[in-house]
């Protein structure tokens, strides 16, 4: 977990710039009594206004005093300030938002007020009427800032734990008989904790800046404290005859306010899974010891794909013939000799192992096999969507003629959605939790604001077609408020929104019962009637041979066999997919 | 068709006088019901006019040592009805007995001392386990909670005993839910349930989301705890042949109302609605494209509950009456209730 997060922030350039200036600056801080040659306050009235030289490495101010050595105890009191106030308002503000947010009722009514007060203060204002009152401190700021800037904090904290509280690993805590207490401490705070941070490394940017700027107004820090802020202030009458003394406090300021705000940024990058590393944790890992096994070094692996699907001469009439008679319809996808490689401690999975696939266009192909046989590996490699620590390791991806592996990262953007649009497995891992559905959609179909009214009538019915009976209120509600199989079932709307040439679709069906599952599987069927090609990806092989055009069975990474559904399911080629037949039961409930 | 009354008087269903019966498969040993709902109502916006209800007027009973599977349409409150039995929701009106007290309205601390006797296997794998949690805490921590005695190396003991029942070996112990597939962490949520040796388990779609070999090992491990320490389990699944396997009796639900009580899965369905689900299972032969046939109709009007029968806007046999009066449950025989003024199988 920890190595996953580091390398992500690691692989953020300006987030490890960002630590290290922060780094620096605390050190420069830290030990200013030591690197300083002189004390920063001690006047030297004879060598005022000196460029830099050996004794003043950058020079002396208006009274002479060493502008290095207070610029080193200026980063005391500047990153003091920015970390103390940090300190105390995450103090104050997540404790109260993890109760608000968790035990609700009359403590989140009252806490929620407070914070709706200390909101609509403009902190600036505040601050200047509180100095024209009680004369300028840096005291009276700081108390400012704490006193307004709890309560934004808490908002946060409390919505992050609205959303963690109705995830199931919360009511199994309590399930299994943990207070309340525990709850809170061992389940709730350490996930919402990376906001936390991100929010908080933001802060100290925020205040670093707000305090400077007072002080440079005279109004925070007073001379001769030597203070950024200050010394910026000083040196403005000097801005012709000593043009450094200015630049100097002001670069210090803006490099540390820069620093928090670019290691805030990398750290919350580090910290957002987004989805195709969600979809990769998912039922299609495959375990290290299962890949092992799987590799003996066999000559089948490397096996050319014997021929191409389209070669294959339907032995029963398909439901949809190829295009032309004796003409294989066009393959959209084709892919050839596809290796993808995860890393995992020491080891290497061999998740996709040789695996070729030709998707033909306008009909519905099936992609079967057990858990952990690569399914969804195979699927994100459509969208060029493999990220560390797996890599592709040979092969080729072609989709409608494009060489996948040729493209740069801003045409895969496009490309992702306009060309290929994916339905993610597992739906309440991949929708983000805060977002209402209708947003989702927005999202998936790339509605401009302008579209947006017009646009909500058509996902009402999107979201009709996939069975979902109360669009209105679907359409409002967030994920946590859905079951299991409606947000299954908001995923295959927001594939249809996207209106791309090909769906693939991963487990579109797992979560949901028979009658639905049927509604489905209906849209899916008058989608390809209108010319969408689709990619099914399942392990249920009622719904293979009930809806796919082609097959490509796969086992442990490798194509076993492809060809018409009737061709493989009713004459199986390898003893593979014979077994496989084999195994499935038939339904119990009798008809 | 005959067009049966909605009866009333000794057919009516309280749950317990069909426990009380000799289960017809006999695999129950029947008695006392483990737990039971009686009239139990859930409406998520209590607000809301008009009341919308994810669990309705509900009133069903697990016998000890039974298997009850629960089908039905996703959203039609089946989890609800797992969460509420657990009392992991708050019912909005109803009795839930477990073991005969009435633990609908206890409150959290009065919980705690019972929840080690009733678990839940989640739904859904992604949210199903804190990600900062290694197997060993994750199974663990249940037993932190009522083992108290026992040290930290006799609790890695007893998840290490109980993995390997569930077919994992020690050298999972150390590992995360991101690093592990579908179907063992699916066996990890089993192990976790199954720790403190519970005498109730709601299984929320335990087999979805693994292929056939997996779902078979599942199934068999379910089955040997009961044979071994006599649980209860309620078994929600959509995967009718799961169901089959292993069920005692399966109660159907349609928009929040339980609609028929099959006594065993292969009895055959009288409700429309459960002939539906049963005339929707998909074949894996393709010679018979078209099995899956839709006995519902489409389109029904969108966003209502329809009056009378909550089926009455998509079934085949709809007649006056099912647009005015909602059928009750009434006791068809042989341990079979159904919610239809169908007299007989249409
Ligand atoms: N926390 C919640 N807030 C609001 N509404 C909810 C909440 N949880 C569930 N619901 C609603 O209650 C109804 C029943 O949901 P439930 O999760 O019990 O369905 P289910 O039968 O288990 O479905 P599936 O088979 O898809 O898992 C749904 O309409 C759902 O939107
Ligand atoms: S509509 Fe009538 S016939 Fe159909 S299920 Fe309801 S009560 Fe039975
Ligand atoms: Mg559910």
């Amino acid at each position: 977990m920890i190595k996953v997060l580091l390398r992500r922030f690691i692989r953020r350039k300006s987030a490890v710039i960002g630590l290290a200036l922060i780094t620096l600056i605390l050190a420069a801080g830290l030990m200013a009594q030591r690197l300083a040659p002189h004390d920063p306050y001690a006047v030297n009235v004879v060598a005022k206004l000196k460029g830099p030289s050996m004794e003043y490495p950058l020079g002396t101010d208006q009274l002479g005093r060493c502008v290095f050595s207070r610029l080193l105890y200026g980063a005391r009191t500047c990153l003091g300030t920015g970390l103390l106030v940090t300190l105390i308002i995450t103090l104050i503000g997540v404790p109260i938002g993890i109760v608000a947010g968790y035990a609700g009722g009359a403590f989140d009514n009252l806490a929620m007020r407070a914070v709706d007060i200390a909101t609509t203060f403009p902190s600036s204002m505040l601050a200047l009427a509180l100095v024209g009152i009680f004369g300028p401190s840096l005291h009276l700021l700081i108390l400012v800032f704490i006193g307004l800037w709890w309560a934004p904090f808490a908002r946060l904290v409390r919505s992050m734990v609205i959303k963690v509280k109705e995830k199931e690993f919360v009511l199994a805590a309590e399930s299994g008989g943990s207070s309340r207490l525990s709850i809170i401490v061992r389940h709730i705070a350490p996930n919402v904790l990376s906001p936390v941070i991100v929010y908080a490394t933001l802060r100290v940017a925020a205040v670093i800046a707000h305090v400077a700027g007072f002080s440079f107004l005279g109004l925070g820090s007073q001379p001769p404290t030597a203070d950024w802020g200050v010394m910026l202030s000083d040196a403005r009458q000097f801005l012709t005859s000593a043009p450094m003394l200015l630049i100097w406090p002001g670069l210090a300021i803006m490099l540390s306010v820069l620093s928090f705000n670019m290691f805030g940024e990398g750290l919350s990058e580090a910290l957002t899974p987004d989805p195709s590393e969600m979809a990769k944790v998912k039922e299609d890992t495959p375990l290290p010891s299962r890949a092992m096994a799987s590799c003996p070094e066999g000559a089948k692996a490397e096996r050319p794909h014997p021929e191409g699907v389209g070669a294959e001469a339907p032995l029963a009439a398909p439901p949809r013939p190829p295009a032309e008679p004796g003409q294989p319809a066009e393959a959209i996808v084709s892919i050839r000799g596809l290796k993808v490689y995860f890393k995992s401690g020491r080891s290497v999975v061999k998740a996709l192992d040789g695996v070729n696939l030709d998707v033909r266009r306008g009909r519905i192909t099936a992609v079967v096999g057990g858990s952990g046989s690569g399914k969804s590996v195979l699927a994100l490699s459509m969208l060029r969507l493999i990220d560390p620590p797996g890599w592709q390791e040979a092969g080729t991806v072609r989709v409608a003629g494009r060489d996948l592996g040729s493209l740069t990262e801003k045409e895969m953007r496009a490309f992702r959605g306009r060309q290929v649009a994916m339905i993610f497995q597992d739906p309440s891992g991949s929708m983000n939790p805060v977002a209402k559905v209708k947003k989702h959609l927005f999202e998936a179909a790339r509605t401009p604001y302008s579209q947006r009214t017009e646009a909500l009538e058509d996902f009402k019915v999107a979201l009709a077609r996939v069975g979902l009976n109360d669009p209105e209120r679907v359409l409002e509600s967030y994920p946590f408020e859905l079951s299991g199989g409606m947000c299954q079932r908001v995923m295959v709307a927001m594939g249809l929104a996207a209106k791309a040439d090909v769906l693939i679709a991963d487990e579109p069906t797992s979560n949901l019962d028979l009658t639905t599952q049927a509604a489905i599987l209906d849209e899916f069927f008058r989608l390809r009637d209108s010319g969408l090609t689709i990619v099914l990806i399942t392990h249920d092989l009622g719904v293979v041979a009930q809806t796919a055009d082609d097959v490509c069975v796969i086992h442990e990474g490798r194509t076993i066999e492809s060809g018409t559904v009737e061709r493989v399911f009713l004459h199986p080629a390898e003893e593979f997919t014979k077994t496989l037949l084999a195994s499935v039961g038939a339904s119990g409930l009798a008809a | 068709m005959i067009v049966q009354a909605p009866q009333s008087g000794p057919g009516l269903w309280p749950g317990s006088q069909i426990t009380g019966k000799p289960q017809p498969t006999g695999k129950s040993q029947a008695g006392e019901p483990i737990i039971e709902v009686k009239g139990l109502y859930k409406s998520f916006a209590p607000k809301a006019k008009p009341l919308i209800y994810a669990v309705r007027d509900l009133n069903l009973a697990v016998g000890r040592g039974e298997i009850l599977g629960l089908v039905g349409e996703s959203g039609c409150g089946k989890t609800t009805l797992g969460k509420l039995m657990l009392r992991l929701e708050r019912p909005t009106q109803g009795q839930i007995l477990f073991g005969g007290q009435d633990i609908a309205t206890l409150g959290f601390t009065a919980l705690r001392a019972i929840r080690h006797r009733m678990q839940m296997i989640f739904q859904g794998t992604a949210n199903a386990f804190n990600p900062y949690y290694s197997v060993n805490r994750i199974i663990g921590e249940p037993l932190e909670n009522y083992a108290r005695g026992a040290s930290f190396s006799e609790r890695t003991e007893m998840v290490v005993s109980l993995l390997a029942q569930v077919g994992l070996g020690p050298e999972y112990l150390g590992r995360y839910p991101s690093e592990m597939s579908g179907g063992q962490r699916q066996r990890v949520g089993i192990a976790r349930a199954l720790i403190l040796n519970p005498e109730f388990v709601v299984c929320d779609e335990s087999v979805s989301s693994v292929d056939h070999a997996a779902k078979d090992r599942i199934l068999e491990l379910l089955a040997n705890f009961r044979r071994e320490r006599g649980c209860s389990y309620l078994f929600i699944s959509h995967d009718l042949a799961s169901v089959a396997k292993i069920c005692d009796r399966v109660a159907v639900m349609y928009l929040g109302n339980l609609v028929e009580v099959l006594p065993r899965p292969d009895s055959p369905p009288l409700h429309p609605y459960t002939q539906a689900l049963a005339a929707a299972f998909l074949s894996p032969d393709p010679r018979r494209r078209g099995n899956g046939k839709a006995l519902f109709k489409d389109g029904a009007e969108i966003g209502t509950r329809p009056a009378g029968c909550p089926f009455s806007d998509r079934c085949l046999y709809a007649m006056g009456i099912c647009h005015k009066a909602q059928p009750l449950l009434t006791d068809r025989g042989d341990g079979r209730l159904a919610a239809c003024h169908l007299e007989s199988n249409p």
